[in-house]
């Protein structure tokens, strides 16, 4: 297991690599010129040039990748071209509150869809099935830039009740994690049902079942474990698509996140700063999956023979 | 951006004359006809919405209003404006004169003090500004200034590359901030940048990276110390969400209000709507050097046949004003042109006399996200369709937008300008001098050597009167020649507390938040 994980993570370093490589071809080829948008309009041609030389931008292709990936090898993500403060401080300053609006979110996700998943399925067809496909449907349609906007008109516009922005505090955490979990919780909760119609028609469960066991026992010792292999994978993809994928929640509820930071970087061409970011996601992204693989282990036995 | 420079010589002497009369300075942090009352105020802790941070404390780094605004707040500047007359009002510096239009002699202010309690002297002032004049991003401001000679504590002389009368509207820009020379010395640039040091108003208390930063009261101020103790500005992206943090009374100000709010923001009894006129433009570029649209009579046509006013009322829900021309009223030179009364018949003739009685194919562009400029893309089509012209719309993001414009691949292009100097210099030079075609400013890539000539003159001629004369002359061959269809004059849209007081809106967007208080 030691050695399976260690292999996991070294192979994290080609990974890494070539998102670095795709995001540095990509800086290259991608139209704009970051000195002239540094520099904002009214900049004559001697003053973007020299802001280039400043920057680098004239060197080839290959010396700033083999530069950049010398710095990063090192910890030094290079300084953002718009701020002027080192990239590593800039993007440590933001992932903490993305990573936690995306733990809250899966968390949420996963404690609504699972439950609900299981009602569905083991009461299939009946009234609660069918309105739990319902709001499933909802959850996955409605935007959640628009679910955001639509929670604030109602609990603070109209009830007063939560704060419109923010995610220092425990009453400020409501809304964004409600609006960044619906999606999430949707698809956990179709995965669960469809998972566990699955499992309860399995030999297995009906030998459970014929054994005597109570209905209970059957349900979450023989048929949920079985079927909690895929939602694993469904919560670990979802959790990846909440890191990336926070910045409307971000932008809506102004919560000084790294998505919303990596999109205004993107518009203003600041390389550095959207390249350490797309990083430090990859990397997550990564860690996230290593985890989803280990779990499996203590999941099913099966898997856990096979690292050994 | 930048504005006035001809008549500031008179004006000058006329000031240092009424200095003299008067023995003490106007205060110049007090707006006039705002008394805060004596007792102090309810409330001593400002919060403001805005939709981004400071890029940079370093007031040359970054030329955004933010920082600007900034800028404003900690650091003090040699000359302040009165935004009603566009005055030169004295700041750090207490008298100056001009003895020719390169040269700026000024006497500076005894008692000063920075943050840390050093002293400001004249060495201060030379320093600063001599690396502000040599700074890259501030060039357009600031780039003229040559070298600064301190003759003692207290009396510098400012010498410039060229004759440039403007200077000292410039000089009231925040990138000509004083710093401490001694204090940016011993710490070094990057240093400055995270803890940065002025003898302004308010002094930098602490940033958190993306989300706030705060600014706490200076008590041994050289003007007006401020009613509030603490100042905090909070990013909230979104317009709609920064209103309804006033509505609900978590915030004070909610910079940059959506047009689209603007009749909900006016009914709400919990907000104050404050608006004024600013010192921006939009506007549509005509590539000149294209097919078509490199016929006098043709650009005139498009002027004739769109209706501003209706881009007004739909795109921008009655905010902004109607302008005929790049420089803004408010603008110093500013002189009033024959409007483009709006008459599709009108614009007829002008094409058949153009020698395009049947239309012909153009496109232009707009830059996302920017809805406005999507909508007023789609009324021009809508118009030229009237008069035969088939208008196609291209869109790409503000990089590519700017890049694509600066080598003229355009037809038209829509597009803003801030005259942040207030002078008409910097408004009709970036925008319409030869000099300056593609990046600096000029991409409807006209000019002519005749106004060339204008643009020169005007920036080293040093009686108003005289110098009014020249830009008269200028905006009249523009008029002519329209280069450009002028959409509106920007107008600050502004949502604040009921209860603040004493804020007055700059028309450059650099509002001095030290003088508000709270009834």
């Amino acid at each position: 297991m030691h050695k399976y994980i260690l292999k996991r993570l070294v192979m994290m370093i080609p990974v890494l690599l070539g998102v670095s490589f795709i995001m540095f071809t990509l800086s290259y080829i991608t139209p704009g010129d970051p000195a002239q948008i540094i520099l904002g309009e009214g900049a004559t041609q001697a003053m973007i040039d020299q802001v280039r030389l400043d920057l680098g931008l004239d060197d080839p292709f290959l010396v700033r990748f083999v530069s950049y990936v010398a710095g990063v090898a090192q910890l030094d993500f290079g300084m953002s071209w718009a701020t002027q403060r080192p990239v590593s401080e800039e993007i440590f300053a933001r992932f903490p509150h993305t990573m936690r609006l995306a733990g809250m979110g899966i968390a949420l996700a996963l404690s609504v869809g699972i439950p609900l998943g299981i009602l569905s399925a083991i009461k299939q067809y009946s009234i609660f099935d069918m309105g739990a496909n319902f709001i499933s449907l909802l959850g996955v349609s409605i935007p959640n830039f628009w679910l955001g906007m639509m929670l604030i008109l109602f609990f603070t516009v109209n009830l007063g009740w939560l704060p419109a922005t923010g995610f220092a505090t425990p009453i400020q955490y409501i809304m964004p994690t409600i609006a960044i979990a619906s999606a999430s919780a949707a698809v956990i909760m179709r995965m669960t049902r469809s998972s566990m119609l699955e499992c309860i028609r399995q030999d297995y469960v009906r030998t459970a079942r014929a054994k005597g066991l109570s209905e209970r026992t059957v349900i979450f010792r023989h048929a949920l474990k079985n079927a909690l292999i895929p939602v694993t994978t469904t919560a670990g993809l979802s959790f990846g698509f909440l890191l990336g994928g926070a910045v409307l929640t971000e932008t809506i509820f102004a919560i000084p996140g790294l998505g919303m930071f990596m999109v205004s970087a993107l518009f203003t061409r600041d390389w550095p700063t959207a390249i350490g970011g797309v990083l430090l996601i990859a990397l997550s992204f990564s860690f996230v999956n290593l985890m989803v693989d280990i779990l499996y282990a203590f999941l099913d036995p099966r898997i856990r023979s096979q690292y050994q | 951006m930048k504005r006035k420079l001809l008549g500031i010589v008179p004006l000058v002497t006329a000031f240092m004359f009424m200095l003299t009369a008067c023995g003490a300075p106007a205060a110049p942090d007090t707006p006039p006809g705002v008394t805060p009352p004596a007792g102090g105020t309810t409330q001593t802790e400002l919060m403001v919405l805005t939709p981004s941070l400071a890029v940079s404390f370093d007031p040359i780094q970054s030329n955004d209003s933010a920082s600007a605004e900034f800028a404003r707040l900690i650091y003090s500047t040699l000359v302040l404006m009165d935004y009603d007359t566009f005055e030169v009002l004295p700041g750090l510096a207490t008298s100056w004169d001009l003895p020719d239009p390169q040269t700026v002699n000024m006497q500076i202010r005894s008692g000063v003090t920075f943050h840390n309690g050093d002293p400001l002297t004249a060495h201060d002032v030379a320093f600063s500004l001599e690396r502000a004049g040599a700074s890259v991003q501030m060039a357009p401001i600031l780039g003229m200034i040559d070298t600064v000679v301190a003759h003692d504590n207290y009396n510098v002389t400012i010498h410039l590359d060229i004759p440039f009368v403007p200077i000292l509207r410039h000089l009231s820009h925040p990138a000509a901030a004083i710093l401490p020379m001694n204090y940016l010395l011993e710490v070094g640039e990057d240093e400055f940048a995270n803890a940065p040091i002025g003898s302004g108003a308010f002094m930098f208390d602490h940033l958190v990276i993306g989300d706030q930063q705060v600014k706490v009261r200076f008590d041994n101020y050289w003007g007006n110390v401020s009613q509030l103790e603490r100042i905090t500005f909070r990013v909230v992206p979104d317009p709609s969400t920064r209103l309804i943090e006033v509505s609900t009374g978590t915030a004070d100000i909610a910079m940059g209000l959506a047009p689209g709010d603007l009749a909900g923001a006016e009914a709400d009894p919990n907000v104050t709507v404050m608006r004024r006129p600013n010192l921006g433009t939009d506007f549509i570029w005509m590539n000149t050097q294209r097919p078509y649209l490199n016929n006098p009579l043709v650009r005139q046509a498009i002027n004739y046949a769109f209706d501003t006013q209706a881009a007004i009322d739909v795109v921008w829900m009655g905010a902004g004003a109607i302008a005929h021309s790049p420089v803004m009223p408010i603008v110093w030179g500013f002189v009033e042109q024959p409007p483009f009364e709006t008459n599709l018949d009108r614009a007829r003739e002008l094409l058949a006399e153009a020698g395009y009685p049947d239309g012909f194919s153009t496109s232009i562009w707009w830059n996302a996200p920017n809805v406005q400029r999507q909508q007023v893309s789609e009324m021009m089509q809508f118009t030229l369709a009237q008069i035969g012209i088939d208008l196609s719309i291209e869109t790409m993001e503000w990089a590519t937008y700017l890049e694509r414009s600066d080598v003229g691949e355009h037809d038209m292009m829509i597009i803003g300008w801030t005259t942040v100097t207030a002078d008409i210099d910097y408004a009709l030079f970036p925008l319409l001098h030869s000099s300056n075609y593609g990046p600096p400013g000029n991409r409807g890539f006209w000019s002519t050597p005749e106004l060339d000539a204008l643009l020169e003159a005007g920036r080293a001629e040093t009686d108003d009167a005289a110098r009014m004369e020249i830009y008269a002359e200028a905006q009249a061959i523009i008029r002519a020649e329209a280069p450009m269809l002028v959409l509106r004059q920007g107008e600050i849209l502004m949502a604040v507390n009921p209860n603040l007081r004493g804020l007055e809106l700059n028309p450059n967007l650099s509002h001095n938040h030290a003088t508000i208080w709270f009834e």
